[in-house]
């Protein structure tokens, strides 16, 4: 069914200060009281390049294989998606009595040995060799895609895109547990709540939205990096980050789902020779980038290289123009002084 | 999907008749007065995700006795499965399910859930639930649990021995609700069954196996 509306974000990568607020924000209002849920992190953020949440989605494929939907593998909660466990602080923490030359924190319940993985399990790893290693964060949401793969796997209809803006959700009284919208969803931003057993996802924050205010995981963030407005409104920052001034990239658009969520690729220092002089290549290199981002599923690897470069010298002229006592509509964007100009819902 | 002609079981299911209490138990010696039928499940349902079928395993069956008492009906059901599975407890962890299929409101239907205007009532055990549920559909992906409490009346008994599912499932024969079929003395009636190996081939929903229309004959 087409859409009246679709509500869009867009982050702004060069902000993101990896501090996880999003995603506790998120947590706390929506995933921390229901059985089953532990293991969910409807926003999570992790370090790239790494093997994300769960581990290595990025190479499950989704419901555009095909040929092969049969092989895309369900994620195993503890090796894929990481058991949540606490730390003993109290044994080990002064302030709670405990004994403070006892200094190794022990996780329970054990992560699952060799195989143990989490959300966050390679954070800050990065790549590159000193004083060229490099990271960068990536907060990720479901993705409200236009052509939703996870509508599409579900044989009852039970996940569906909302027609007054765009938001996918889940029937919670409709849906079995069949997880063919986990098969489906190659950003696996669709879990499988095990003592429910029912699927349930990111929900866009819809009461929220419904009243007009940002969504949590967006109106928490400290780095302010989120902009979120209707695709169609072409007064919105949103639009004009995509559209206008076309900075603003999709993860992934090879996954053939059109992905409402947008990046703005993540600038970064210049390399250093080994003398410790500045070359030219940027810390990140582009390449990296260009394996995750994109406009359109076609694009060819050399184009979204192009792409991406194109956006920094964008980013980079404005800045200039801004530093040299200049204004620049898209730097106004960008420093995002006051919440309706990233909130325009 | 075209109008099926009248269905003509080639198999009917006797459900046997015995006086009194009957156990929730496959020991209960009114089992030896109840015939067993063997039910063929050759069909599979082309689901998008779903392997059509397997070349090693064109066909299962299971081992169908029906008994009543006037008040209550019986089914016990065997099967082999060699890597049983109760539970759903994982993404990728599915559990063994069956069930039975009747017309709710006509006497045949498209086996494949009925159509809107000739629903099925629908028996559906898995090997997780507290309890088999009693299930209304009106074509493919619209099953639904049907939501009245009176229709969720299903006790059942589970057993998995020596790579044998045993179930047995039981309700009162008048039907609690507009959700369920209510079976009399003296009449025939139709009936599918479905298998799902949950935890062999990661089978649910409509990647299953099914068998054809078999006829129940109620003593």
């Amino acid at each position: 069914m087409p859409v009246i509306k679709q509500i869009r974000m867009v982050a702004d990568l060069n902000k993101c200060l990896g501090c996880h607020t999003c995603t506790m924000a998120c947590k706390t209002m929506w995933t921390d009281r229901n059985k089953g849920q532990m293991h969910m992190y409807w926003n999570n953020v992790e370090t790239h390049p790494g093997k994300g949440y769960p581990k290595n989605y990025e190479t499950h494929g989704g419901w555009f294989n095909v040929s092969d939907r049969a092989a895309i593998p369900l994620p195993d909660i503890k090796k894929g998606y990481g058991a949540p466990w606490e730390y003993d602080y109290d044994k080990v923490l002064k302030t709670e009595g405990g004994d403070a030359s006892s200094s190794v924190l022990v996780p329970s319940p054990e992560p699952s040995g060799a195989d143990a993985y989490a959300s966050n399990w390679d954070e800050d790893v990065g790549e590159g060799e000193f004083p060229n290693s490099y990271y960068f964060y990536l907060p990720r949401i479901c993705n409200h895609c236009t052509d939703p793969p996870c509508v599409d796997a579900c044989p009852r209809q039970a996940v569906y895109k909302r027609e007054e803006d765009g938001i996918v959700l889940v029937d919670q009284n409709r849906c079995r547990g069949y997880r063919y919208c986990v098969k489906g969803c190659p950003y696996k931003k669709i879990y499988y709540n095990p003592e429910q057993k029912i699927a349930q996802k990111c929900i866009f924050c819809y009461p929220r939205i419904e009243q007009h205010l940002g969504n949590f995981c967006a109106s928490q963030c400290v780095g302010r990096i989120h902009f979120v407005g209707y695709a169609e409104d072409t007064g919105s920052n949103v639009y004009k980050l995509v559209n206008k001034w076309k900075v603003a990239l999709r993860l992934h658009p090879e996954f053939k789902t059109e992905p409402n969520v947008f990046y703005i690729p993540p600038l970064s220092p210049p390399s250093y020779s080994p003398a410790g002089e500045a070359m030219e290549n940027r810390r990140i290199p582009v390449e990296v980038l260009a394996e995750l981002f994109g406009d359109t599923a076609d694009q060819t690897p050399d184009q979204r290289i192009a792409r991406i470069e194109e956006i920094f010298d964008i980013i980079q002229r404005e800045r200039d123009k801004v530093a040299a006592g200049g204004s620049s509509e898209l730097i106004d964007i960008l420093i995002a002084r006051r919440e309706t100009d990233r909130f325009q819902v | 999907m075209v109008n099926p002609s009248p269905v003509v079981p080639s198999t009917t299911i006797p459900a046997a008749y015995v006086s009194g209490h009957i156990a929730l138990d496959p020991g209960d010696p009114a089992w030896a007065q109840a015939l067993e039928t063997t039910i063929n499940l050759t069909r599979r349902l082309n689901e998008a995700g779903a392997r059509v079928f397997r070349l090693d395993e064109k066909t299962r069956s299971i081992k169908v006795k029906v008994l009543h008492n006037g008040n209550d009906i019986f089914f016990l059901c065997r099967w082999s499965e060699n890597t049983a599975s109760a539970s759903v407890d994982d993404y990728p962890v599915f559990a063994d399910a069956f069930a039975l299929q009747f017309p709710l409101l006509t006497e045949d239907g498209i086996i494949c859930m009925g159509s809107i205007d000739k629903p099925v009532n629908i028996i559906f055990w898995r090997a997780d639930l507290s309890r088999p549920e009693n299930v209304v559909a009106g074509g493919m992906g619209t099953p639904q649990t049907s939501p009245d409490a009176a229709s969720q009346n299903i006790r059942h008994y589970q057993e998995w021995s020596n790579g044998m599912w045993k179930v047995i499932i039981t309700r009162p024969m008048a039907a609690a609700s507009e959700n369920q079929v209510s079976f009399r003395r003296g009449a025939n009636y139709i009936i599918a069954f479905a298998n799902w190996r949950g935890g062999a081939y990661g089978e649910r929903g409509g990647h299953k196996i099914v068998s054809e229309w078999h006829g129940l004959s109620i003593k």
